[in-house]
């Protein structure tokens, strides 16, 4: 009989004190932004038994009534210590909070709820509380399920938060999410930077799952392009055709990329690119926009082509030839200089690239019309004058110069003997 | 929700202890929420992994925190238990008489019959 008194006034005793004190912690921790309903009070009444008694409860209590103490007093809290009891509360709360706030589209909020629910697992599963409350509540769980249990337990909650992020991938409506997506980036990150010095089931399962979740994304991200792109009518509007490059291109813009994305791009596009000289299309505006959107990823590829014998971009590795037909396309539609710094760089690239190699080479044909441009109208008498002579013997030489590198780049270039015999010609004409 | 929360039953019972904790409830309940405390037990009980795998998800609920309206707490508190017979009071003459009240008087009451009384 004396239990049966104890327990019912103790339990009316936390009671009123977690009615008391359990408003403000829980105003205080969702940063001023959730009041908590009598449920959810009548629910958490141990959670104030179980912090009285913990050290961190010492910088908690002044603070309760500070809103500006927050969150800076929990974290200060935490470090003091809570138990694996608190910790269980603070686990379950933070989760609450977090869907409470992506429902709402509140990211910073939620990434703070989120590493904060991921931190008290951590905290929880340093010790063998979870080991012990299983053996406690399941005596007959076989070993393999407990195991089952734990590597599910806290990926399923992880698969709830994202689900709540309705699509940032625009995977089925094409339209990216930016601020969702780069939310998810965030936190992704922030959470593989978490540091934790022990290893259990359920926070390895976790951080794995963390760490596949942008990978796994990409892929969906990916198999998207691959379906759109083969679908694609080659006699659409511009803005229609280019769309799948658009797409993947806002996508990774915000994700960060990897080099097996930029060459999938680049192949892709140079694919579409021929496709349309094909069709004889390449005049229209579709080639040019995919050539302008792409340029991001080339722009990535090339830096980890250049880069492959230094760094770890071995993804990158093998695909220089790719990486060079998207400039020869870029250096069409580039005016000149910018042209020849990009087909060099294509030939630097891939030394001996046919197309970057013969598209140079007319580049310098080209120059040698101009210099051929310019010494028409000069009458050959003009030669007799001695600082005329010099600066036409100048040219000339610079002439020669070309002649020299357009074959040395590419020696059959069926244009050559033409333009040799054309600068012979002017400079007999001048009498050099 | 989670069924512990939703129920307010500890998320410690064994399945044994818990399939008697909601027989009690389903008895007393109507036949709607008895169908809704019957679809909660299943989805405890068919499974093991399940009803571990809710109880960790549910906030830790020791008898000492339970949950439910205070004024029902206060409600179930039980009766105080008397230690001791209680005294039966019974008025007698003399307590109708009225005493003057000495409290303000610092010494002793003066005396009211002389000493040849």
């Amino acid at each position: 009989m004396p239990m049966k008194w104890k327990v019912e006034y103790e339990a009316l005793r936390n009671a009123l004190s977690a009615a008391d004190l359990s408003p403000h912690l829980f105003k205080r921790l969702s940063l001023e932004k959730i009041e908590p309903d009598e449920a959810l009070l009548g629910r958490t009444r141990d959670w104030i038994i179980s912090l009285k008694q913990d050290p961190g409860w010492a910088i908690l209590e002044p603070n309760l009534t500070k809103a500006n103490a927050f969150p800076n007093a929990y974290f200060l809290a935490a470090e003091k210590g809570f138990s694996e009891r608190s910790d269980h509360h603070h686990a379950l709360i933070f989760e609450g909070f977090a869907t409470h706030f992506l429902e709402r589209k509140d990211f910073q909020s939620a990434r703070y709820a989120i590493l904060e629910w991921f931190r008290a697992w951590v905290r929880i599963s340093a010790s063998d509380y979870i080991d012990t409350f299983i053996k406690e509540v399941g005596p007959d769980l076989a070993q393999e399920e407990i195991d089952d249990l734990l590597r599910h337990l806290l990926p399923d909650i992880l698969d709830t938060f994202f689900a709540l992020f309705d699509d940032p991938a625009g995977l089925r409506n094409s339209l990216i999410d930016t601020v969702t997506l780069k939310f998810f980036k965030e936190l992704s990150l922030a959470i593989q930077e978490e540091k934790t010095n022990h290893s259990t089931l359920q926070i390895d399962a976790l951080t794995t799952a963390f760490a596949n979740k942008i990978p796994m994304l990409n892929a969906q991200v990916n198999t998207k392009f691959l379906r759109d792109i083969t679908e694609l009518e080659m006699n659409g509007a511009a803005n229609i055709m280019c769309a799948p490059f658009e797409y993947v291109r806002d996508y990774y813009a915000t994700i960060g990329m990897s080099a097996t994305i930029s060459q999938q791009v680049i192949t892709e596009c140079v694919e579409f690119c021929w496709s349309l000289r094909k069709l004889d299309l390449d005049e229209g505006p579709a080639f040019s926009r995919a050539i302008n959107i792409c340029d991001f990823f080339n722009k990535d590829l090339v830096e980890k082509l250049v880069n492959v014998d230094t760094t770890s971009n071995w993804e990158a590795f093998g695909h220089n030839s790719t990486c060079s037909d998207f400039l020869v396309f870029q250096a069409e539609l580039a005016d000149r200089p910018a042209r020849r710094q990009i087909l060099e760089l294509g030939l630097k690239i891939c030394p001996g690239h046919r197309n970057s190699s013969l598209l140079l080479s007319f580049d310098y044909l080209h120059d040698i019309d101009d210099i051929l441009l310019k010494s028409a109208p000069i009458p050959s008498a003009r030669m007799m004058i001695k600082w005329g002579k010099d600066s036409i013997e100048e040219m000339f030489e610079k002439a020669d110069a070309c002649l020299r590198q357009a074959e040395e780049i590419y020696p059959t270039n069926e244009k050559l003997d033409k333009y040799k015999k054309r600068v012979r010609n002017e400079k007999a004409r001048l009498g050099l | 929700m989670n069924p512990f929360d939703e129920l307010e039953i500890d998320p410690r019972l064994d399945a044994r202890s818990l399939t008697e904790k909601l027989r009690q409830k389903a008895e007393v309940a109507p036949p709607e929420e008895r169908e809704r405390i019957q679809s909660i037990w299943q989805k405890l009980t068919l499974n093991k992994s399940d009803r571990i795998k809710w109880a960790i998800l549910a906030h830790p609920r020791p008898a000492s925190a339970r949950a439910g309206e205070i004024e029902k707490l206060k409600q179930s508190l039980p009766p105080i238990l008397v230690r001791f017979p209680e005294i039966t009071l019974v008025a007698r003459d003399s307590d109708i008489f009225l005493m003057p009240s000495y409290a303000h008087e610092k010494q002793r009451p003066p005396h009211i019959f002389s000493e040849e009384d």
